[in-house]
């Protein structure tokens, strides 16, 4: 089973992901998380069953508990040294040059990508 | 051969956890089907679905315990009125993610519970059960 994560705090924005990226690709699921750290130990649990890894992730980097930054800390300590690449793409509101700059730092980060999402900018990483 | 069942139904209100079991069942390709709901509710609406439909009931139900409008022990109590009415008898398997002997000892007094196991739902502890459960005629027939 393909699918891609999502990790998202705002329920609209969630449904227009999905909506959208159904639309460009219809054999891909998804699965949502609403704060970084719900979504480091359903990729740690997925490191444990040695299941079927994620194609891509989608990133807010608002959010409670855990943040988008925090994540990809945590991301690139304790999941990404065991999980051969799986690409992490932002979507943020955030015009902060420096926002970019640190998202893009790390290598695993494939795009920082400007919402509202569209047809042209999911095309990048689907 | 790799034996093979129809359908594993996946009762949990946790959609984490439905989506984990659900990847660890695919990855063993033991089942062609794999459906989740989250409550009791839900479970006994998909089977009455089933019987309406004339389709097979699935052939292995997970069953947490604590879920909202119907919990797994209100499930079992609501799946006894129902049950004649299925082409056979799934397997069912009820998990529990706390150590509470209490519980055991509860399942282990209802016959519709066939196994109580402990979460995490592991490979090992799927292929266990599968091994345990009778391939009916029909899984025989797609596989010739």
């Amino acid at each position: 089973m393909k699918y891609y994560m999502v990790i998202e705090d705002d329920d609209i924005d969630i449904l227009i992901i999905e909506r959208m990226i159904k639309m460009v690709e219809t054999s891909i699921n998804s699965v949502t998380f609403k704060d970084g750290e719900a979504a480091i130990n359903f990729l740690q649990e997925i490191l444990n069953r040695q299941v079927i890894k994620p194609e891509f992730i989608l990133l807010d980097l608002m959010m409670p508990i855990v943040n988008g930054f925090e994540f990809l800390e945590m991301y690139e300590k304790l999941i990404y040294p065991f999980m051969s690449e799986v690409p992490v793409i932002i979507l943020t509101t955030s015009l902060h040059a420096d926002d970019k700059e640190i998202a893009m730092s790390y290598s695993f980060v494939k795009e920082f990508i400007l919402k509202p999402l569209d047809r042209n900018k999911i095309l990048e990483f689907v | 051969m790799q034996k093979k069942i129809d359908t594993v139904l996946l009762i949990d209100d946790d959609e984490i956890t439905n989506f984990l079991n659900h990847l660890t069942i695919d990855r063993l390709h033991i089942a062609k089907q794999i459906d989740a709901v989250r409550n009791g509710e839900q479970a006994i609406n998909y089977l009455k679905k089933r019987i309406q439909e004339r389709k097979a009931p699935p052939s292995l139900i997970f069953l947490d315990i604590n879920m909202p409008l119907m919990d797994g022990w209100q499930f079992i109590t609501a799946y006894k009125k129902l049950k004649q009415e299925l082409a056979y008898l799934p397997v069912i398997v009820m998990l529990s993610s706390t150590n509470n002997p209490d519980d055991h000892d509860r399942a282990e007094k209802i016959e519709e519970i066939a196994y109580f196991k402990q979460k995490p739902l592991t490979a090992e502890v799927i292929q266990e059960l599968i091994s345990l459960i009778p391939i009916r005629l029909n899984s025989l027939e797609d596989k010739v």
